[in-house]
C-alpha cells in the first residue's frame, strides 16, 4: 500500500449556533485517510460523525462554524471560497449520502444528472460523457445500464439508486469517497452487495473510503482502520483488528457488547413460556390463510392491479411466547401486523384469538378485545401525540378500558408503569419532543402494557434506535414478557435483533411464508435459500470471521409484489403455474421445521 | 428536529431528584419563539394599543359618533377645537367615528373568523379523517360552494339577511371556511398516516374521539397561522362590501364606509381620508406582522 496521504484533519471544532445556545457538534477531532484504505467512523446518533465530514466538504448548514485545519492532498479546505471548493467538490472528494431517493433530483433522467458532473468537472460533450457514465453504471452491476441512463429516479429501486450514487460520485475517479451511512436505508442483502462494489471500487482503483457508519458488522467488514466517536470527540482509534478484539475504552466495549450477534453456539437467555396445558394448543392466537389484498388503481377505464401484500399466511403463537417476523423491506410484515389487530381488515382468511375469530367482531366487541392486543410502533416519537404529556398517551388506554378508575388511581398506575419501564416519574408531565428516542420508546412500550394485554406486537419497535439503547429496550421487553407473561410478535428487518429475542421465527418473502421453525434451528440449519441468503448477509461483527465468510448470490433481485411470478424466485420449475395464482407450498421437513417448496439450491445460485 | 433514522444521544437512564418536571408543549414553546420576534411583538403592542382605543377611548372624548356638533361642519383638525381629526360635512367629531369604525371592523372580523374556522375544521377533520365516499362527497359541496360567485352570494344574503350586519358577517364567515376546510383536510390526511393515530386506534378509541383528541389539538399550528391571516382579509372584504355600499348603513360605520365617504371629497377635505386609511393600514399591518410571525413560530424550520 502506498503511503499517499489524501485527507488530514487536525483539531477541527465545529460549532453551531442554535436558539438554545451553542452546540459544539466536534471538538478537536485529528485523523488522517491514505490512499487505498477505508477509515470506519463509528459512533451513535449525535456523536458529530457526520458533520465532520461535511465540514470537509463545506457542506454545513449556515449557522454552523469551523476551525482548525482540513487539508486535502495539502491544500487546506477552511475557508476556500465556494469556486474553488467546487473544483474539487465531486471531482477529487465525493460523497454518497444515506438516503438515495432524496439525494437524487427527482425530476432529472439519471443520464442527464451524471452527465452534469462530467460537463462541469471535464467540460465533456453529452456524447462523450454518456459513455463513461454507461461505463460505470456497468460497472456497478446496473442491469440494463443503457435504459437506466433514460429513466428517472423513482423508476429504481432503492439499491439500484444507491448504486446509481456510487456511479456517479465515481465518475471523476475521486481519490476520496466519502460515505455517509450508505446502506442503512437498504435491506441486508443489498447491503451487502453495495458494500461489495465498494470494497472493489477500493481495491481496484485505490480509491479512499472515510465509511461513517453506526453499525459495527459493517465496519468489520470494510474497514482497516477506525475511529469511535462519541460527544463529537474521538474515544479511541486503531487498526480494525485491535478494536474488536482488544477495545481500551469503556464506551467502545459498551457498544460491541450492545450489538446483537447471531451464533447458534452461543445460548441466550430468553424468557421461557409457560408450558401449554394439555389440549390448549392454538386457542391463544390462531392465524390462519390470511390475505391482504390491495388494488392499484392504473387508470380510469383500466382493470386495477391487485397487490397481494399477505398471500396465505397461517401461524399460531402461545402464551409467554416470542415470534419473530424476518422479512426484507415490501414483504408484508407491517400488513401482516395490522392484518392480526384487524387494523387492516383481511381480505380472506382467519385470525383467532382464545377461541374466538375476530373477523367477525363488530366495532364495539373489537374494541373490547383490544385491550388483550396492543402495538408498539417504530419510530417512537411518531407513535406519541406531540400535544399530549406522556403521562396523558400512556394513561389512555386505561380511560378506555378501566373506566371505573378514579383519576387518582389511574395517575398512580401511570407512575408505577413509568418506573417500571425505567423512566422516572418526575416526567409524567413532559412532552415526546423533550425526550430522547429511547425515552419516547419507553413511553410507548408503558402505553402497550398498562392495560395489562396478554399479546403485544412490536412493529421494527428497535429499529430506530441506536445501538447501546437498542440494547436497553430488548433487555425491557425481555423483563416485561417474564413479570406479565407476555406474548411477543416481533417484526424487524434485523435478523440480528430477531434472533436474540425470538423463541420462534417466521421468514416472509413478499408476503408468503418462507420458513417457520424456533430461532436455534433457523439459524444453525436453514432450510431454504433465501434464508440462507438472508443469513450470510448479515455482517458479524467480528473482523476476522467476516472477511472469511462466503455470501451466498442468488439469482434476480427483490421485485415487486405485483407481479404474480416473482414470489416463484426460488420454484423457477413450477413458473408456469404462477399466473394462476401459485403460491409455494410449505412442507413440515422436521417436526415444527416449516420450508416453503423449493428448487435445490444449485439451480439458484448466481 | 431529528428524523426518525436519528434520534438524540441523550442517556437513557436520568433521573432528576425532586418534584415533577413540567414539560413545555409545542404550542408554549411556539409563544416562546414569537415572544422573540421583533416585528410580531411590536405588532402585538399595536393591535392592543388599537383595540384599546377603540373599546376604552369613546368614553374619553366629549363627542358621540352620530351626533352633529352643529358650530362645527367640515373642520379640519385641531387642537383648540377638541375635534382632534376634525368633523365631516354633518359635523360629526371624525375621531369618534373611526374608533366606533375600528369597534366594528374588528368584531366583524372576530365574527366571521371564528365563525369560519369552527365549521371549516369541523369540516375539514371529519373529511379528511373518515376519508373515502364521505370525503368525495364533502370536498365536492366545497368545490361546488366556490364556483359560486362571491359577491352574487352576499348580494343574496343581504336579500336575506337586510340590515343586521352581524349576521351578514356572520354568513360571510360562513363562506370564508372553505379555504379553511381544505387546509385542514390537508393537514388531517397526513396526521392520519401518523403512528400515534394508529396506536389510539389500537387502543381502542372510537372515531369522533380520535378526531377530536388526537386531530384536531394537532391541527393547532395551521389554523392559528390561517386565521391569524383570515382577519385582516374579512376586514378587507367588509372595507371593500362597505364601498360598494352593501356592508355596513348610516350612521352605523365602519372602516371601509368611512374611507368611502372620504375618497369622495378628498380634493376639498382630505383629511377624511387620510385618518381613517391610517388606521386601517394600521390595523392590517400589525395583523400581518402577527400572522407572519405565528408562522414562523409553528413552523421554526421553514423560515
Amino acid at each position: 500500500m502506498t503511503q499517499d496521504r489524501i485527507l488530514e484533519i487536525r483539531d477541527l471544532q465545529v460549532d453551531f449556533d442554535t436558539e438554545d445556545g451553542q452546540v459544539h457538534a466536534v471538538s478537536g477531532i485529528t485523523c488522517h485517510i491514505d490512499a487505498g484504505e477505508c477509515l470506519g467512523i463509528v459512533g451513535e446518533s449525535g456523536s458529530g460523525k457526520s458533520q465532520t465530514f461535511l465540514a470537509a466538504m463545506g457542506l454545513l448548514s449556515r449557522n454552523g462554524t469551523v476551525s482548525g485545519a482540513i487539508e486535502f492532498r495539502g491544500q487546506n479546505l477552511i475557508g476556500l471560497g465556494i469556486p474553488a471548493l467546487n473544483k474539487i467538490r465531486g471531482d477529487k472528494i465525493s460523497m454518497i449520502f444515506q438516503d438515495p431517493l432524496t439525494s437524487l433530483t427527482p425530476h432529472m433522467r439519471i443520464g442527464h444528472q451524471m452527465r452534469e458532473v462530467l460537463g462541469a468537472h471535464r467540460g465533456m460533450g453529452d456524447r462523450q460523457a454518456d459513455q463513461v457514465c454507461l461505463d460505470w453504471l456497468e460497472r456497478v452491476r446496473i442491469p440494463e445500464a443503457a435504459r437506466r441512463l433514460r429513466q428517472y429516479p423513482h423508476e429504481l429501486s432503492g439499491g439500484m439508486r444507491q448504486r446509481v450514487m456510487i456511479a456517479m460520485a465515481m465518475l471523476c475517479d475521486p481519490d476520496l469517497l466519502i460515505a455517509d451511512e450508505p446502506t442503512t436505508a437498504l435491506d441486508v442483502t443489498i447491503q451487502a452487495e453495495i458494500l461489495d462494489i465498494m470494497d472493489e471500487l477500493r481495491r481496484e482503483r485505490g480509491t479512499a473510503i472515510a465509511l461513517i457508519t453506526h453499525d459495527m458488522g459493517v465496519v468489520a467488514r470494510m474497514c482497516d482502520r477506525v475511529q469511535v466517536m462519541r460527544y463529537g470527540a474521538y474515544v479511541e482509534a486503531g487498526l480494525t483488528d485491535d478494536i474488536f478484539y482488544n477495545p481500551q475504552h469503556d464506551y467502545t466495549k459498551k457498544l460491541l457488547n450492545a450489538v446483537p450477534r447471531i451464533d447458534p453456539e452461543a445460548s441466550i437467555e430468553r424468557p421461557i413460556p409457560k408450558p401449554l396445558a394439555a389440549g390448549s394448543k392454538g386457542n391463544f392466537l390462531k392465524v390462519d390463510n390470511v390475505e391482504v389484498q390491495f388494488k392499484i388503481r392504473k387508470g380510469f377505464f383500466a382493470r386495477p392491479d391487485i397487490l397481494r401484500a399477505v398471500d396465505q399466511v397461517s401461524f399460531d403463537v402461545n402464551p409467554g411466547e416470542t415470534l419473530g417476523i424476518v422479512g426484507e423491506s415490501g414483504s408484508g410484515k407491517s400488513t401482516l401486523a395490522r392484518a392480526v389487530l384487524q387494523l387492516i381488515p383481511p381480505t380472506a382468511g382467519n385470525v383467532s384469538w382464545l377461541g374466538t375469530s375476530l373477523n367477525d367482531l363488530d366495532q364495539e366487541e373489537m374494541k373490547a378485545k383490544r385491550s388483550d392486543l396492543q402495538i408498539v410502533f417504530q419510530d417512537p416519537l411518531a407513535s406519541l401525540d406531540p400535544s399530549m404529556t406522556v403521562g396523558a398517551s400512556i394513561m389512555e388506554p386505561l380511560k378506555v378500558f378501566e373506566k371505573h378508575l378514579s383519576k387518582d388511581q389511574m395517575r398512580a398506575k401511570v407512575q408505577d408503569m413509568m418506573e417500571r419501564v425505567g423512566l422516572d416519574h418526575t416526567m409524567i408531565n413532559r412532552y415526546p419532543h423533550e425526550l430522547s428516542g429511547g425515552q419516547n420508546q419507553r413511553v410507548g412500550i408503558a402505553r402497550a402494557t398498562i392495560a395489562r394485554p396478554s399479546l403485544v406486537i412490536c412493529d421494527e419497535a428497535v429499529s430506530a434506535l441506536d445501538v447501546s439503547i437498542r440494547a436497553q429496550i430488548l433487555e425491557l421487553l425481555m423483563g416485561l414478557q417474564k413479570e406479565f407473561d407476555l406474548s411477543f410478535i416481533f417484526i424487524s428487518h434485523d435478523l440480528s435483533v430477531v434472533w436474540e429475542i425470538s423463541h420462534r421465527i417466521l421468514v416472509l418473502y413478499l408476503g408468503t411464508v418462507v420458513e417457520l421453525t424456533d430461532s436455534d434451528s433457523l439459524f444453525r440449519n436453514p432450510q431454504h435459500p433465501y434464508t440462507k441468503q438472508l443469513i450470510s448477509a448479515v455482517p458479524l461483527p467480528d473482523p476476522r470471521l467476516e472477511r472469511g465468510r462466503a455470501r451466498i448470490k442468488l439469482k434476480g433481485e427483490l421485485s415487486s409484489p405485483i407481479d404474480p411470478r416473482a414470489r416463484m424466485r426460488f420454484l423457477p420449475s413450477k413458473l408456469h403455474l404462477a399466473s394462476q395464482g401459485y403460491v409455494p407450498k410449505l412442507e413440515e421437513r422436521m417436526p415444527g421445521h416449516f420450508v416453503a417448496e423449493h428448487d435445490p439450491i444449485e439451480e439458484l445460485l448466481v | 428536529m431529528l428524523g426518525p433514522q436519528k434520534q438524540s444521544i441523550v442517556e437513557d437512564t436520568f433521573s432528576s431528584p425532586g418534584a415533577t418536571t413540567q414539560g413545555r408543549s409545542l404550542m408554549q414553546n411556539a409563544w416562546l419563539r414569537l415572544m422573540r420576534n421583533r416585528a410580531a411583538v411590536v405588532s402585538l403592542f399595536v393591535l392592543g394599543l388599537l383595540i384599546l382605543l377603540a373599546f376604552a377611548g369613546p368614553y374619553f372624548i366629549p363627542y358621540n359618533y352620530e351626533d352633529p356638533d352643529w358650530a362645527a361642519f367640515r373642520m379640519p383638525p385641531s387642537i383648540e377645537s377638541g375635534h382632534y381629526m376634525g368633523t365631516d360635512q354633518n359635523g360629526r367629531d371624525l375621531f369618534a367615528r373611526i374608533l366606533y369604525g375600528t369597534r366594528v371592523s374588528l368584531a366583524v372580523a372576530l365574527v366571521a373568523t371564528l365563525v369560519s374556522v369552527f365549521i371549516g375544521v369541523t369540516f375539514g377533520a371529519v373529511a379528511g379523517y373518515i376519508g373515502g365516499r364521505v370525503d368525495q362527497a364533502m370536498m365536492r359541496f366545497v368545490d361546488i360552494m366556490y364556483a359560486l360567485p362571491y359577491i352574487l352570494f352576499v348580494i343574496l344574503l343581504m336579500v336575506i339577511f337586510g340590515r343586521n350586519v352581524y349576521l351578514l358577517f356572520a354568513a360571510i364567515g360562513a363562506l370564508e371556511w372553505l379555504t379553511m376546510a381544505r387546509i385542514v383536510r390537508g393537514q388531517t390526511l397526513s396526521i392520519k398516516q401518523r403512528e400515534y393515530i394508529e396506536a389510539a386506534r389500537a387502543s381502542g378509541q372510537g372515531t369522533f374521539a380520535i378526531i377530536f383528541k388526537h386531530i384536531i389539538p394537532n391541527l393547532a399550528g395551521p389554523v392559528v397561522i390561517y386565521a391569524a391571516l383570515t382577519v385582516p382579509e374579512i376586514i378587507v372584504t367588509e372595507s371593500f362590501l362597505s364601498y360598494l355600499g352593501f356592508g355596513v348603513q348610516e350612521p352605523l360605520t365602519s372602516l371601509g364606509t368611512l374611507i368611502a365617504d372620504g375618497a369622495s371629497v378628498f380634493e376639498v377635505l382630505p383629511w377624511l381620508l387620510w385618518f381613517p386609511a391610517t388606521f386601517l393600514v394600521l390595523l392590517l399591518l400589525s395583523l400581518l406582522f402577527i400572522g407572519d410571525g405565528l408562522r414562523d413560530a409553528f413552523d421554526p424550520k421553514e423560515r
